[in-house]
C-alpha cells in the first residue's frame, strides 16, 4: 500500500471517489481525524481554556510571587518569577497534553465508541493516533505559551528566541499525547490513571527544573532529570528566553526523538487494543 | 445454498475463483447494472434479477446455468444486460462479500468457525443468529477490526486485511451501539464522515444524508438534543454518507421501541430497493423476515442454513405449524408422539409447536391445537436451538 494512484473524480458530486490504492498514513485521513477533533472542541473550548490557562497562573502566582517575595530574590541571575514563568511552560504543556490523551482515549475508545466508528471508514490505527498526537500537541503548543505571555507582566523582557517556544512545547506535547495514548491503551480501569499520574507525571513536573535548578539535587535525581523531557523543555524555553547555548540543538533532538518513540509505541499499543 | 440443518454444518463448495476482483474494473456491465438500479425499485424486472443475480453468485453455478437464469429474468422483463463480452456473466463472479473457512477466536473461545459466506452485490442477506452465534465478530472481520486467525476475505474485490482500507473506503457501516457525537451538530457529525471517507463536495454530501435522516431542519442542533429515532436515524445516514456500495448494519434496531423500529426498516427498504448490497445481522425474526432477500442462520460461528424465507421454511418447517396448549405432562406425551412419527417439535412458551403439522397423520395432533403457517420463528428455534425474539 505504498504508491498511490491520483483518485478519479466522482461521479456524483457527494459521492466518495473510486477505490484506489491508499497509502499508509494519509493526510486526507488524518485531516478528518483532526476535524472531528475540532469539531467537538469548539462545544468545550471555554472550559479548558479556563482551565488550562488557570491552573499554571495559580502556580505561577503561588510560587513565582509567593515564594519570590518571601524567601528567593533570584535564581541563576534572573528574577524567581522569571524563572518560574518560563518553567511553567513545562508544567502547562504536560497538562495539556497528557492528561487530555489519557482521558480523552480511554473515553473515546471505551464509553463513547469513537475508535468503532472512525476506523469502520478508511483510517488506519496509525493515522489515528497521528490525528490525535498532532490535535493535542496543536492545542498545548498554544496553552504552553499562556505562561510566558503571563510573565511578560513581570518583567520579562521579550526575546527573539522566545519564538521558537510554540515549537518546543508542540514537539514535547507530542511525546507526552503518545505517551498519554499508550498510557490509555493499556490500562484497564480509568481509575488506574491515579497511579500513571503519581508515580510518573507529578515526578517528572518536580525534577523538571521548573520551582528551582536541578543542580541542587543529589546528583542521581540530576541524571534522572537529564532524561526527563519537560526537564529539556524547561530549558530550551529559558534558552529562549535568555539565550541559547549550543547543546540546546540535543536537547531539541531528544524532544523530537522522544515525540517519535511515544508515537510508534501508541500505535503498537492502541493497535492491540483496537484490532482484535 | 447449502442446506444443513441437522447436522449443524456447512458442506465445503468448491468453487471457481472470481472472474474479476478489482472494483473499478468491471466494465461496460458494471455500469450498465449500477445505471439500472439508479433507476429505483419500480424498474420492471428489478427484483427478479436480483433473484437470479443472488443465485448464481451465492450457489456459484456453472456459468451456463447462470446464463440460463438471467435470461429467464430478462425475458420476463428483467433489467440486467447480457451483451457481447458475458454482459452481467462476467459480474456475476464478483461477489461483494466472499469469506472461506474463515476463523477466528478470543482466547478459548471461537467466535467464528470455518465461515463460508457470499453475499452477492444488490442483495440484502440477513444474517439471523442468537446472542454469541459470532455475527458481530463477523462485522468486526469486515470492517478490519478485527484479524481472522485463517480462512480468506474478500470485500468488493479487496482482500482482507491486506487491503481493508480499500474495502472499508466502499463499505458504510451502522453499529450497534449509538457512538454519535452528541454535543456535535447533526451537520458536523456527517461532515466529520464525510471526510473521513474522502467525500469531495462534503457540502453536497452531508445535504443528502440530512435527507435521508430527515433531519434537514435540525441540521444545527446538537446530537443530544435529538429524539431516539432521530438518532438512529441519523447513525444510519451517517453510514451512506459516501454512497457506499455495501453496508453493514449490525444489529440496526436492538434495544429500539417498535416505532423507532419501523422508521429505520423504511430506510433500509429505500436503501434496499435503491440497489445497495446490504450485510445486516440481527437477531429479530421479523426483520430478517421483512428486510432479507436472503437470511443466513448462524450459529456457534457458521452458517447452517441459508435461503429465502420462504425457502427456509418450506425447506425446515414446511406448511404449517400447530401450537399446542396443555398441563406440561399432557405436552411432554404429545411431543414424544409427535417426535415417534417423525414430526419435529419445538418449545413455544407454554406450548409445543408441532412443525411440519400438515404432514401429521391422524391423531397426532389434538384437535383443540392451533394450526397456523410455518414462520421463520419456527426455522430459528428449530436450527438453532434458541428461542426466537
Amino acid at each position: 500500500m505504498s504508491s498511490a494512484a491520483e483518485p478519479v473524480p466522482s461521479s456524483q458530486p457527494g459521492a466518495a471517489p473510486p477505490p484506489r490504492t491508499m497509502r499508509r498514513l494519509e493526510p486526507a485521513a488524518i485531516a478528518g481525524v483532526m476535524s472531528r477533533e475540532l469539531a467537538n472542541f469548539r462545544t468545550y473550548w471555554r472550559g479548558t481554556t479556563f482551565s488550562s490557562v488557570l491552573e499554571p497562573l495559580v502556580y505561577l502566582l503561588a510560587f513565582g510571587l509567593g515564594l519570590g517575595a518571601t524567601l528567593v530574590d533570584e535564581v541563576e541571575g534572573v528574577p524567581y518569577i522569571q524563572f518560574v514563568g518560563t518553567g511553567m511552560v513545562a508544567t502547562a504543556v504536560i497538562f495539556s497534553s497528557a492528561l487530555p490523551a489519557m482521558f480523552g482515549t480511554f473515553v473515546k475508545h471505551r464509553f463513547q465508541n469513537t475508535y468503532e466508528a472512525i476506523l469502520a471508514a478508511p483510517v488506519d490505527v496509525d493515522e489515528l493516533v497521528t490525528a490525535e498526537m498532532l490535535w493535542i500537541a496543536a492545542r498545548s503548543a498554544v496553552y504552553g505559551c499562556v505562561p510566558l505571555i503571563v510573565t511578560f507582566f513581570w518583567g520579562l523582557p521579550p526575546a527573539p528566541g522566545m519564538l521558537l517556544v510554540p515549537l518546543f512545547a508542540f514537539v514535547t506535547a507530542l511525546g507526552f499525547a503518545g505517551f498519554g495514548i499508550t498510557t490509555a491503551a493499556i490500562v484497564a480501569k480509568i481509575d488506574q490513571f491515579n497511579y500513571v499520574t503519581a508515580l510518573f507525571i507529578t515526578p517528572l513536573f518536580l525534577v523538571a527544573g521548573t520551582f528551582f535548578p536541578i543542580n541542587g539535587l543529589p546528583e542521581f535525581f540530576q541524571v534522572i532529570a537529564q532524561a526527563n523531557p519537560l526537564h529539556q523543555l524547561v530549558e530550551l524555553v529559558r534558552g529562549g528566553a535568555f539565550g541559547f547555548e549550543w547543546w540546546d540543538l540535543a536537547r531539541f533532538a531528544f524532544l523530537v526523538a522522544f515525540a517519535a518513540v511515544t508515537w510508534r509505541i501508541a500505535i503498537t499499543r492502541l493497535r492491540a487494543r483496537l484490532i482484535q | 445454498m447449502a442446506v444443513e440443518g441437522d447436522h449443524l454444518a456447512v458442506e465445503p463448495v468448491q468453487r471457481p475463483q472470481p472472474e474479476v476482483a478489482v472494483l473499478g474494473q468491471l466494465g461496460e456491465a458494471e455500469v450498465a447494472l449500477e445505471g439500472a438500479l439508479e433507476q429505483g425499485p419500480d424498474r420492471p424486472g428489478l427484483e427478479e434479477d436480483v433473484r437470479a443475480r443472488s443465485r448464481c453468485s451465492s450457489d456459484r453455478r456453472s456459468d451456463s446455468t447462470c446464463s440460463d437464469l438471467i435470461q429467464r429474468s430478462s425475458s420476463t422483463g428483467g433489467i440486467l444486460p447480457d451483451g457481447p463480452s458475458g454482459g452481467l456473466a462476467s459480474v456475476l463472479g464478483v461477489g461483494a462479500i466472499e469469506l472461506r473457512g474463515v476463523v477466528k477466536s478470543f482466547g478459548p473461545i471461537r467466535a467464528v468457525d470455518g465461515l463460508d459466506l457470499d453475499v452477492p452485490e444488490g442483495i440484502c442477506l440477513g444474517l439471523l443468529g442468537p446472542n454469541g452465534a459470532g455475527k458481530s465478530t463477523t462485522m468486526r472481520l469486515l470492517t478490519g477490526q478485527a484479524i481472522a486467525d485463517a480462512g480468506e476475505l474478500r470485500v468488493l474485490g479487496h482482500e482482507l486485511p491486506r487491503q481493508s482500507k480499500e474495502a472499508r473506503a466502499l463499505m458504510g457501516v451502522v453499529p450497534q451501539l449509538d457512538n454519535l457525537d452528541i454535543d456535535v451538530t447533526v451537520e458536523d457529525n456527517l461532515a466529520v464522515y464525510a471526510r473521513l471517507y474522502r467525500v469531495r463536495d462534503v457540502g453536497a454530501a452531508v445535504d443528502k444524508a440530512l435527507d435521508i435522516a430527515r433531519l434537514r431542519d435540525r441540521r444545527r442542533d446538537a446530537v443530544e438534543k435529538l429524539s431516539g429515532g432521530m438518532r438512529r436515524r441519523l447513525l444510519l445516514a451517517r453510514g451512506l454518507v459516501h454512497e457506499p456500495r455495501l453496508v453493514l448494519l449490525d444489529e440496526p434496531t436492538v434495544g429500539l421501541d417498535p416505532q423507532i423500529r419501523t422508521e429505520l426498516w423504511t430506510l433500509i427498504g429505500a436503501l434496499k430497493a435503491r440497489g445497495t448490497t446490504i450485510l445486516m445481522s440481527t437477531h429479530y425474526i421479523e426483520e430478517a423476515e421483512r428486510l432479507a432477500d436472503e437470511v443466513a442462520v448462524m450459529h456457534e460461528g457458521k452458517v447452517i442454513s441459508r435461503g429465502s424465507p420462504s425457502e427456509l421454511i418450506a425447506t425446515h418447517a414446511g406448511r404449517q405449524t400447530a401450537e399446542v396448549y396443555a398441563p406440561p405432562q399432557r405436552l411432554a406425551e404429545l411431543r414424544a408422539e409427535a417426535e415417534a412419527a417423525g414430526l419435529r417439535v419445538r418449545a413455544a412458551g407454554p406450548a409445543i409447536a408441532i412443525v411440519g403439522s400438515e404432514r401429521a397423520e391422524n391423531g397426532t395432533v389434538p384437535a383443540d391445537a392451533v394450526v397456523r403457517a410455518a414462520t421463520l420463528e419456527d426455522v430459528f428455534v428449530l436450527l438453532t436451538g434458541e428461542e426466537a425474539e
